[in-house]
């Protein structure tokens, strides 16, 4: 059954990285009418005078049902507001809150994970992070919130291709899927495609793709302090033990858990089921579209720091492969 | 919040098929508590070697028990493993030899 929430997309990136161009090239889409875009400061955009309609505070009401709206210091008082009662009382189609280009997504998406009553009316659709890609070595050199803002990416747009050349954009490009596999990347030339992932369009196809693509072999690559890796488990999971032994490694490890994302096929049968997990911070799982061919397996990518492959390996076919205990406990 | 004992109840956690009726199928009151008995087994084996038991309260929350040093009322699965730590004084890390299991 299709979700009929209000899609949030936490858009990202480094200072310079083209947040707000992004964000005016929305504005002005005809596929893109009635966003709710969530900023530090509307006055940053730069609006057309044509299509504004009617500015009051710190809200912005476009002519082509568009609106802007300042969000300084009260996320969760605002996306409440929104749950509950959509401004001007006709709810947005979609929801983009942009972040500062030094702020870390993972607060964000802590408050909106974190707030039940949000997520009745609201879902979190993903994060897209904006890579200047002209600066990406040296960014991902030299500020650790680079970093961040790569590994809890769904989406990545790498801007600026106009100003680097085909091999440096390549570079750029394996830079960042090493570092976040379970990514889809993209720059403006894919923009009507990321349109449709800010509508809330499934991110089944790349964790498909990423399936397909690792089953059968493992991905490991290294980036400073951080790696990545695949692992992929051929026999059908219990959801049940899989959550307990998730909940229990994001509580000794979340420190070190950059990322963890995938799809996992469970006992039960049925559509894959997509999990996601920043640091302690474990998303509601989803339900994709059917599996692509005849394949079932589960694949999870791990983007961690200080944990190696094959401990993870261990313990979690380990604790797959108990066999349930005997005896249920008594109410 | 439970009308007998004023216990406010559990939340929503994405560890429950309950919570996540989108994924699972929606599930009757005998189905939940049958997830939670299941979810109670594996808590149980995982937690043994901690000298603890995990029981179901109130269909809402858990009971963290150890064997000489009291019992913690949780709201959640993610809620078990700080008072787990607590109660028995280990660390509980799924990556230790037995995956968390003693």
């Amino acid at each position: 059954m299709a979700d009929a929430r209000i899609p949030l997309t936490i858009v990202t990136g480094f200072l310079g990285s083209g947040k707000t161009t992004l964000l005016r090239e929305i504005l002005v889409r005809p596929e893109m009418t009635d966003t709710l875009i969530l900023m530090n400061e509307v006055a940053e955009i730069g609006i057309d005078d044509r299509l504004l309609k009617r500015l009051t505070g710190d809200t912005v009401l476009l002519d082509n049902g568009c609106v802007c709206c300042s969000v300084k210091d009260d996320l969760k008082r605002v996306l409440l507001e929104i749950a509950e009662a959509p401004p001007g009382g006709r709810a947005p189609r979609r929801i983009v809150l942009e972040t500062t280009g030094l702020a870390d997504p993972r607060a964000f998406l802590a408050t909106i994970v974190g707030t039940p009553m949000i997520g009745s009316n609201i879902r979190l659709n993903g994060v897209l992070t904006l890579v200047d890609s002209v600066n990406a070595r040296r960014n991902l050199a030299d500020f650790p919130e680079f970093t961040g803002q790569l590994t809890v990416a769904d989406y990545v747009l790498l801007t600026k291709a106009d100003l680097v050349s085909p091999e440096e954009m390549t570079g750029v490009q394996a830079i960042v899927t090493k570092l976040n596999p379970a990514a889809t990347v993209t720059d403006w030339s894919g923009l009507d495609r990321l349109c449709d992932f800010l509508n809330g369009g499934s991110q089944s196809g790349a964790l498909l793709k990423l399936a397909e693509t690792h089953a059968s072999h493992h991905i490991h690559h290294h980036h400073a302090d951080a790696h990545s890796f695949c692992i992929t488990l051929r026999e059908a999971c219990d959801w049940s033990r899989f959550a307990i032994w998730l909940s229990m490694f994001v509580h000794a490890h979340g420190e070190d858990i950059l990322r963890i994302k995938g799809i996992l096929y469970l006992e039960s049968g049925g559509a894959p089921v997509a999990i996601n997990c920043v640091q302690h911070l474990v998303y509601f799982p989803e339900h994709l579209p059917l599996w692509p061919g005849e394949e079932r397996s589960s694949v999870l990518v791990f983007i961690l720091r200080n944990i190696t492959q094959d401990a993870v390996m261990r313990s979690l076919n380990d604790f797959l492969a108990r066999a349930p205990a005997l005896e249920p406990a008594r109410a | 919040m439970c009308g007998f004992c004023g216990i406010w109840g559990a939340k929503n956690h994405w560890s429950l098929k309950s919570s996540n009726p989108g994924v699972f199928s929606a599930q009757s009151p005998v189905e939940r508590m049958r997830e939670r008995y299941a979810l109670c087994a594996i808590l149980n084996e995982t937690l043994r070697g901690h000298r603890l038991k995990v029981r179901d309260w109130g269909g809402e929350q858990w009971i963290v028990e150890h064997v000489s040093n009291g019992s913690e009322i949780v709201d959640s699965i993610a809620a078990v493993w700080p008072a787990a730590e607590k109660l028995s004084k280990r660390r509980v890390d799924p990556l230790e030899r037995g995956g968390g299991n003693g």
